[in-house]
């Protein structure tokens, strides 16, 4: 759709349900996402910035509010296929059972399999390398792998799956200073490549700073402007 | 040798008169001292189980006297509606015996428990009276009810295993059930090795039981039977009907009930409650 951002998020309000009390964890929060942009995204913690990611995948219930991806409405799509091009990285990343390339080929044995083919195995492994999985193979059973390797792999199984939307809870949480400016590196060249854009939450900013930085507070969405005091 | 066997019984059951012996009232207050004994040690030992041993044993006497009443009526008045009445019954406090086993889940289960109730075990009943007995008229009391009950009994069990299992695997692979949703996963994608587990904890009993049987102790069908003066081999005959009956009972049970139920563990968009 002509003049329409990539993905939007339109007055978006979240109640969280705790010990029978309703509360209010995102108030009429608006987001609109370019092409291959990238925006950091701040707050302290519990201020609702993994809610805000979740409700971005549409994995809660979402009280009021609309999304749209390239224009079209999220209540149009089938929640799952909504997710696969609205994919978040989850902040404490999992294993499933299996080998390295069962964990990446994941989504290929769902019953809905993702559009494109099989990535070749060559293709597989020079994404290990490229993000620093150096002397990981395929065969390598997942459960065996570091924190810090299953978060590449993590990151790597999403990619993939060529999502339009990014929506990285931490990726660098579990990782040293170089693995996470290989992340970083990844990242922004997927958002190229692919015209995708991203929404990240950072563990740690060391470098790459984001072209904008938004913040919960209160459960409003808040511009930060450049050059204004870290969070 | 088996015709010979057959022979001998035949003779000897043509002398004994081939008749059960018969509980007199007087014995049946006997049976009373077992349990008099039982609670003097309880008693003696402070276990503090002499009052529900006595309320057991009172309901023992009730309900089972109580079911030789109603089943001694519907017997003599044999009609295809006093059958299926003694079945809703059945699947009736089957379901409930399997709900308030269930009560702590979150999960209203009440539909796919009574579904999965009947849609096995009607079947299967009336697959082994009619097509492996062969009883005439289809509904004849003495026949269906007491299998029905075996039926039933083995499928609540199965039933009540995998709805528990089902949920609480779920539960317990939460974070990788939530990886997958992410990644674009069905429920059904999803709760698929948790439905296996449900399906195997359903199973697992009725395998045991079926590999074992026989060898500690005569199963009770065939014990009836023999009491009541059947030749041993025609009561194993039927106790080997009655074993796979109640194996197939009990896993299409839980399969039923796992399929009807997992998702009842995700909301409407898909992710796990």
């Amino acid at each position: 759709m002509e003049g329409s951002p990539l993905f939007s998020m339109k007055n978006i309000t979240v109640f969280r349900s705790q010990e029978g009390k309703r509360r209010l964890v995102l108030s009429r929060v608006s987001l609109g996402l370019e092409p291959a942009e990238l925006v950091d995204l701040g707050g302290v913690s519990g201020s609702g910035k993994s809610t805000f990611l979740e409700a971005a995948a549409w994995l809660i219930p979402i009280d009021e509010g609309s999304m749209t991806l390239q224009g079209r409405e999220h209540t149009t799509f089938a929640p799952q296929k909504w997710r696969r091009k609205v994919t978040l990285y989850l902040q404490a990343p999992v294993a499933a059972p299996g080998s390295v390339r069962e964990n990446l080929l994941l989504a290929w044995g769902f019953t809905q399999k993702p559009e494109r083919e099989i990535p070749p195995e060559s293709r597989l492994q020079s994404e290990l390398e490229e993000i620093g999985l150096f002397g990981v193979s395929l065969k390598d059973k997942a459960s065996e792998l570091s924190g810090g390797q299953l978060a590449r792999l993590a990151l790597l199984r999403i990619l993939l799956l060529q999502p339009r939307v990014l929506l990285l809870d931490e990726p660098d949480a579990s990782l040293d200073k170089d693995s996470a400016q290989l992340v970083s590196r990844r990242i922004r060249r997927y958002l190229k490549e692919n015209q995708a854009a991203a929404i990240r939450v950072r563990h740690s900013s060391w470098d790459d700073p984001a072209s904008r930085t938004l913040m919960i507070r209160g459960g409003e969405l808040l511009e930060v402007n450049q050059g204004d005091e870290r969070w | 040798m088996v015709n010979k066997i057959h022979q001998i019984l035949v003779a000897k059951a043509a002398t004994t008169g081939n008749q059960i012996i018969p509980i007199g009232n007087l014995e049946l207050l006997l049976a009373l001292l077992f349990i008099l004994v039982t609670i003097g040690i309880i008693l003696w030992l402070r276990l503090g189980l002499a009052k529900d041993l006595t309320i057991a044993t009172v309901r023992c006497y009730g309900q089972l006297l109580l079911l030789g009443f109603v089943l001694a009526f519907i017997f003599t008045h044999d009609s295809p509606w006093l059958t299926a009445g003694a079945m809703l019954v059945m699947i009736g406090f089957g379901v409930q015996n399997i709900t308030n086993l269930l009560r702590n889940s979150p999960y209203r289960l009440f539909w796919p428990v009574l579904a999965s109730m009947a849609v096995t075990g009607i079947p299967i009943t009336f697959a082994v009276t009619m097509l492996v007995i062969g009883v005439t008229p289809w509904y004849r009391a003495q026949y269906v009810i007491p299998l029905a009950g075996m039926v039933f009994g083995n499928s609540m069990s199965g039933i009540a295993l995998a709805a528990e299992r089902v949920f609480s695997d779920l539960e317990g692979r939460r974070d990788k059930v939530r990886l997958l949703i992410t990644l674009g996963a069905a429920p059904w994608d999803a709760s698929l090795p948790s439905i296996r587990a449900a399906v195997k904890a359903g199973l697992v009993p009725t395998i045991n039981r079926t590999a074992t049987v026989g060898v500690v102790a005569i199963p009770g069908m065939m014990t009836g039977q023999i009491l009541a003066g059947a030749n041993p081999l025609e009561a194993a005959r039927y106790q080997i009907v009655i074993m796979l009956m109640l194996a197939a009972a009990s896993s299409l049970g839980a399969i039923t009930v796992a399929l009807w139920s997992y998702k009842k563990a995700f909301d409407p968009a898909g992710v796990l409650r």
